[in-house]
């Protein structure tokens, strides 16, 4: 299997709703729409055997994206599936560490550095940041003031 | 009945600072509660400030162990963002300071985990061995630790022939020392009594939390990213993958002892195969934005 | 010099902190103990608990999360002591002169608690054994002219 044919055979299930992808010798990208990204998610894990490698937030200034990157180890290449999330007053996604074990740690440290909320997360507590920052303060966002910290 | 023991974050037997809140029945620990953060130093915001060639120096300090692991995988992904060719001499040479790098962290992994349990000869055994290494990285990049070595491109500075012959007898020395070492270790019954069916993680519970490394291949599963998606040299090296199945602590120990010795063997080819000329570095003008992997 | 400083300055007992630090200058302390370069010969030895230690070997620039913790452990620490900060974070936070998660170099948050506290600084990226046995053994010297 490659990307190419690994991208027809998500069509063949998904249809339109699959979206745009970009492809490469050893790379996939994919732009769902949210309503099947739970479905999509299950079906690269579960089906096809996949890793859930990490998860990375990028903050583009207009809103957020996740970027899921899944490895298939066998077939030697990655998947990554693009989620944008809306900068509102408390933006918030579906979180996917009920299937997937692994990634409860990760979407932790999203949630307090970034202060996107995962819903039904089993374990919402503080992992990283230090307890003299308040709840309301996300320090990887780009406009978080780095200048006027207090040394406490 | 249940009690709870904290662990850290200052204790002797870390070296870093972690807290771990465990709950512990008679002689099982059934539960754990962790607490991390306090070698968050911001370093990729950091990043967000410094130019494509100075980040390498700050990604060095993630970790000084695999010091040489970081700058590699933030290496690879600005030339996969900006399609930018790497000459052949700096793949091995990338190579070659990755697998050193493997012997000396594995031997220190080996040395460390006996100091741990409370035999302290394979601690001062180990870490002695693991001088000849350290020495050898001097000799070849300028530090023991810290090498400096990668910039988006190829690799900052020459590596001399004559070094490189000099490293032969060194290696030849190490691999005996490293077998009889290896050899007291595994043979000894209480080791073994200690580390038999200790820690065991099963194969799916491995895919599930989405474990890497050797510790994955000791549970079973053959991940190694050197073989699946090959980067630097290894598709033209001649080694092998190496696994267990009982996903216990001796396992874990057998397969970072074994894979000391195939990357031994692996530096052996990589000095007979490295091309003598050539340049280390493409000099890359720009790089425009976008997304890469590495 | 009175009885306390030549009494640490002869066989002084070593405690490791970590504020953070990337591990580097870490395990270039713990090679201090190994055969090649051999701290017990000046009778130091690492010890388990700060109530035992004499020197305090701190590395890492102070991370906001250690900061109270390390204060703990400064009030803990069996009078008289001194701290020897190893490595370049620990002297004057180095390359992470300004991230936003580190606050201050060792002799800032020793002011803070005592400004009485002695701080040796061993500079280096990471500093060689040699040069922590070196610096150990001269601020130690330095500490018999002076009165605990």
């Amino acid at each position: 299997m490659n990307p190419s044919t690994f991208k027809e055979e998500l069509s063949g299930r998904f249809g339109w709703k699959l979206g745009q992808s970009q492809e490469s010798e050893d790379r996939l990208y994919l732009n769902p729409e949210p309503e099947i990204f739970e479905k999509l998610i299950t079906s690269i894990y579960e089906e096809n055997g996949g890793r859930l490698a990490t998860i990375s937030c990028v903050d583009e200034d207009s809103q957020f994206r996740l970027l899921y990157h899944f490895a298939l180890d066998a077939e030697g290449f990655m998947v990554t599936v693009k989620l944008p999330v809306e900068k509102e007053e408390n933006p918030s996604v579906e979180s996917i560490a009920n299937l997937i074990p692994g990634a409860e740690w990760i979407e932790r440290e999203i949630m307090e550095m970034f202060g996107i909320d995962f819903l039904n997360h089993p374990a919402k507590k503080r992992l990283l940041k230090a307890e003299a920052l308040g709840d309301k303060d996300f320090p990887y966002r780009k406009d978080f003031d780095v200048e006027n910290l207090e040394d406490n | 009945m249940a009690t709870t023991i904290p662990i850290g974050p200052y204790h002797p037997l870390q070296e870093e600072p972690e807290h771990y809140l465990l709950t512990v029945e008679e002689e099982e620990v059934i539960d754990v509660d962790v607490q991390i953060g306090y070698n968050h130093r911001g370093i990729e915001k950091l990043s967000e400030k410094k130019t494509f060639n100075q980040v390498p120096f700050l990604v060095e300090r993630v970790c000084g162990i695999c010091s040489h692991s970081h700058p590699y995988a933030y290496c690879l992904a600005v030339e996969d963002c900006g399609d930018i060719e790497v000459p052949e001499r700096a793949k091995y040479i990338r190579t070659l300071i990755g697998e050193l790098e493997r012997i000396h962290s594995h031997l220190l992994w080996a040395g460390l985990a006996g100091h741990f349990i409370g035999y302290d000869t394979v601690f001062m055994w180990a870490w002695k061995y693991r001088e000849d290494v350290l020495d050898l990285l001097e000799l070849l990049t300028g530090n023991r630790n810290a090498y400096a070595m990668m910039k988006p491109g190829g690799v900052q500075r020459e590596i001399n022939r004559s070094d490189l012959e000099e490293a032969r007898p060194t290696l030849e020395t190490l691999k005996d020392k490293s077998e009889m070492l290896y050899g007291a270790v595994l043979d000894d019954p209480v080791l073994k009594a200690r580390l038999e069916g200790v820690g065991v993680l099963p194969k799916e519970d491995a895919r599930a939390f989405g474990a890497l490394g050797p510790t994955s291949r000791a549970s079973g599963l053959p991940a190694d990213v050197r073989a699946d998606f090959p980067y630097g040299v290894y598709d033209r090296l001649d080694w092998k993958v190496i696994t267990r199945e009982e996903g216990d602590t001796l396992a874990r120990v057998e397969v970072r002892l074994l894979e000391t010795l195939e990357a031994i063997t692996m530096v052996e080819q990589i000095i007979d195969e490295m091309p003598d000329t050539g340049p280390i570095d493409s000099e890359p003008e720009e790089v425009p934005p976008g997304e890469g992997k590495g | 010099m009175n009885w306390k400083s030549w009494g640490i300055s002869k066989s002084p007992w070593l405690y490791h902190v970590n504020t953070g630090s990337c591990n580097n200058c870490d395990i270039e302390i713990v090679d201090c103990l190994t055969p090649k370069f051999d701290v017990e010969r000046f009778g130091g030895k690492l010890v388990g608990s700060p109530r035992h230690a004499d020197v305090l070997m701190v590395t890492g620039p102070i991370t906001r999360k250690s900061k109270p913790r390390f204060e703990r452990v400064l009030e803990a620490s069996a009078k008289p002591f001194i701290v020897a900060a190893v490595g370049t974070c620990a002297c004057s936070k180095g390359m992470f002169h300004d991230a936003y998660n580190c606050v201050g170099p060792v002799r800032k948050v020793t002011e803070t608690v005592d400004e009485d506290i002695m701080v040796l600084n061993i500079p280096g990226c990471p500093p060689r054994p040699e040069a922590i046995i070196d610096g150990l053994v001269t601020g130690l010297n330095q500490l018999k002219e002076v009165e605990v």
